[in-house]
């Protein structure tokens, strides 16, 4: 089954970077890329397919959601609370 | 014989030439400055070209820096750091070769959720992008193992990008974060530069209402309910609530290698480790369980063993930091994400009625106690752990390297508090245990803190007795030689029919007369009748001592779970 999963983040150095290798990272092959030009917040959208079983697009938005900069995650499966750490 | 200091020789962190009052400020002044500001006592580091401006910095600070001799000891030296004092731990490097060295050291931590800031040195900014000497892209490798990195581009920004990195370090699920700062932000001249302040820290967020509501009912509804602690209750700093909510309920309790102490290993309710080197007891406990109150733990097949039949009978409430955690690997009937504190205050009010179940976790508990009385005369070192952590009490903390050791260690001695066990649980690095004993006695110089390490193991960050002599850290070290690399000979001998590949160190250099010639004191022990002795003169020694202490290179550790089966199937002596 494919997903897709819509992530806004300050568009810090790197951040594409690291929110693209989380998602390979955690088992999903990267479909699409769409990431309209923008500074400051931006919004991507991925579609994403789970490599083997027992791959959960639920938490991949939630590991995604820890990075620092990003703001808000939605999956195809509902939008995932996203709280910045503080202690 | 120990080789004496000579008057030539530094005693302490060699100051560097003052000098620098009449030049400009720089970048790496104002960096300098920051890690003050921010209440950094101590970095560990290594030179090298790109870090110089910062090393120029240094001298005439508040910072005591420690060489270390190879940059990975730095970064696990900061690892112990955060371990015990809850603070990031601060190494630097240079770039490229010094950055890379870092890499195991700051993956080591992110594994185990540890705070760290990590500052390398980067070539100017100009040449980045160039293949420029000693350049690599140090942020780019390791962006999967840390919480956050920045490359720190504007000099104008220096104190307040390391604060919001000591912020990030610490706060939440704590992790490391790396710094790259180019040579020409940290040789820029700054004309005026606003103090390092720490964003505010928010107050801790409660736990959500219904959800602590909803694993009160369920833990007053279960028959055999049982706590999973994990490693996630010392970062949270949320020991005394566990310890509360424990006495409160008296539901009896196992943990991870990460959360052994948050319970005194010596509490009744503690049955033991639970997973492949678990406990009879504490693992038949899983498995007969109905409940699980899992608190900052996170599933990990060396506690579950196969997944699906992981404690089969339970429900689960799982309480984390982080909401990544719950349902990642085994759905929560009830998920309770916030802080950890305030949950367990919360589900405090609960009240099960579980008289049977913790007497029958008792029994078990005796029934499948450790056992030491081990056939012959030579030293048995689960028997030699537990001797010495009793020996030295409440003040003890084992700081352990990776293999049999490790899971001796982790059987057999006694925790006050999960500070008084330092591991590498997630990545499992040998070469941990010499350095990161180093930044455990420099973080907590009164704790009676024992390195607990291998044959094999020692050798990864030997150069780091040279480190201990240097600064005459008085560090203990137990190095258990029994000639081979015993973890994977075991697995050799168990999984792969006796065909033992690459894992005799029968030319092994002789320990003693090593650690002398770092300058250290060290003696050998062979039999099981020397015990106590070597024990005294470990405790009683005031400098740094290491006893290389001869085992059967037979020996095995016992119980053990076969990899991918299920922790009911136990394998024992
Ligand atoms: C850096 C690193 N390389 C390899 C391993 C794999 N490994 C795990 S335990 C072990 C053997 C450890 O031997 P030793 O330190 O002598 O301890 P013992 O098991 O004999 O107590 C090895 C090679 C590892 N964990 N870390």
């Amino acid at each position: 089954m494919d997903f897709r999963i819509t992530i806004d983040f300050e568009n810090d150095e790197g951040a594409v970077r690291r929110i693209l290798g989380v998602i390979e990272q955690r088992g999903f092959e990267i479909v699409s890329i769409a990431m309209p030009g923008a500074e400051g917040t931006v919004s991507m959208t991925v579609g994403l397919k789970p490599r083997g079983e027992g791959r959960s697009i639920e938490i991949l938005g939630r590991q995604i959601a820890r990075l620092h900069s990003v703001q808000n995650v939605q999956t195809t499966q509902g939008q995932t609370e996203f709280e910045r750490e503080c202690a | 014989m120990t080789r004496p200091m000579t008057a030539q020789e530094p005693s302490d962190a060699t100051p560097i030439a003052q000098g620098h009052n009449t030049r400009p400020k720089t970048g790496s002044h104002v960096l300098v400055e920051a890690l003050e500001q921010l209440g950094v006592e101590v970095v560990f580091g290594y030179p090298g070209g790109a870090i110089m401006p910062i090393y120029d910095a240094l001298p005439g600070s508040k910072l005591k820096h420690i060489l270390v001799r190879h940059e990975q000891a730095a970064a696990l030296a900061a690892d112990a750091w955060g371990r015990m004092t809850g603070k990031a731990g601060v190494c630097m490097a240079t770039s490229g070769p010094g950055a890379t060295n870092l890499v195991t050291g700051i993956a080591n931590a992110f594994m185990d959720s540890i705070p760290m800031v990590a500052i390398t040195g980067q070539v100017p900014q100009a040449i980045m992008g160039t293949d420029g000497f000693q350049e690599v892209d140090v942020f780019g490798i390791t962006m999967p193992v840390v919480k956050h990195s920045v490359i720190l581009r504007d000099p104008s920004k220096i104190a307040e990008t390391l604060a919001e990195c000591f912020h990030i370090a610490e706060s939440g699920r704590p992790g490391p974060v790396l710094i790259d700062v180019p040579k020409d932000v940290a040789t820029a001249v700054i004309e005026s530069s606003q103090p390092a302040v720490r964003p505010t820290v928010r107050a801790r967020v409660a736990a959500d209402e219904a959800s602590v509501k909803a694993g009160i009912d369920i833990i007053n509804s279960a028959k055999k309910p049982l706590l999973y602690v994990g490693g996630g209750v010392a970062r949270a700093g949320a020991v005394e609530e566990l310890r509360a909510f424990a006495k409160e309920t008296g539901i009896p309790e196992v943990s991870t290698l990460q959360g052994l102490g948050c319970l005194p290993t010596w509490d009744d309710q503690h049955l033991g480790m639970l997973g492949m080197h678990g406990g009879k007891a504490a693992n038949m406990a899983v498995q007969e369980s109905d409940l699980l109150i899992v608190c900052g733990a996170r599933f990990d097949d060396r506690a579950t063993g196969r997944l699906d039949s992981f404690a089969p009978n339970a429900r689960v409430v799982h309480l984390d930091r982080d909401p990544a955690e719950i349902n990642k690997l085994r759905n929560a009937d009830v998920g309770i994400q916030g802080d950890l504190a305030k949950a367990m205050q919360g589900l405090s009010a609960a009240r099960p009625e579980i008289d049977a179940w913790c007497s029958h976790t008792q029994d078990e508990k005796v029934t499948h106690a450790m056992r030491y009385d081990a056939p012959g005369k030579g030293v048995f070192a689960p028997l030699f752990l537990k001797e010495l952590s009793e020996a030295a009490g409440d003040d003890f903390v084992a700081v352990c390297d990776v293999g049999q050791h490790q899971m001796w260690v982790a059987q057999h001695c006694r925790f006050s508090r999960p500070q008084a066990h330092l591991t590498s649980g997630g990545l499992g690095t040998m070469g941990y245990g010499v350095p990161a004993g180093v930044g455990a006695k420099l973080a907590e110089p009164e704790a009676t803190v024992v390195t607990v390490t291998g044959d094999g193991s020692v050798m990864m960050n030997i150069h780091e007795l040279a480190t201990i002599r240097r600064y005459r850290v008085p560090l203990k070290i137990v190095l258990f030689d029994n000639s081979t690399l015993g973890l994977v000979r075991q697995w050799q001998e168990l999984f792969f029919e006796e065909n033992f590949s690459e894992v005799d160190l029968f030319d092994n250099p002789d320990f003693a007369e090593l650690a002398e010639a770092f300058g250290i004191e060290a003696f050998t022990v062979t039999k099981r009748d020397d015990t106590d002795s070597a024990i005294d003169r470990l405790l009683s020694c005031n400098g740094p001592i290491l006893a290389h202490v001869r085992i059967d290179p037979m020996e095995n550790v016992w119980p053990l779970v076969p990899p991918g089966r299920s922790n009911a199937e136990m394998m024992e002596a």
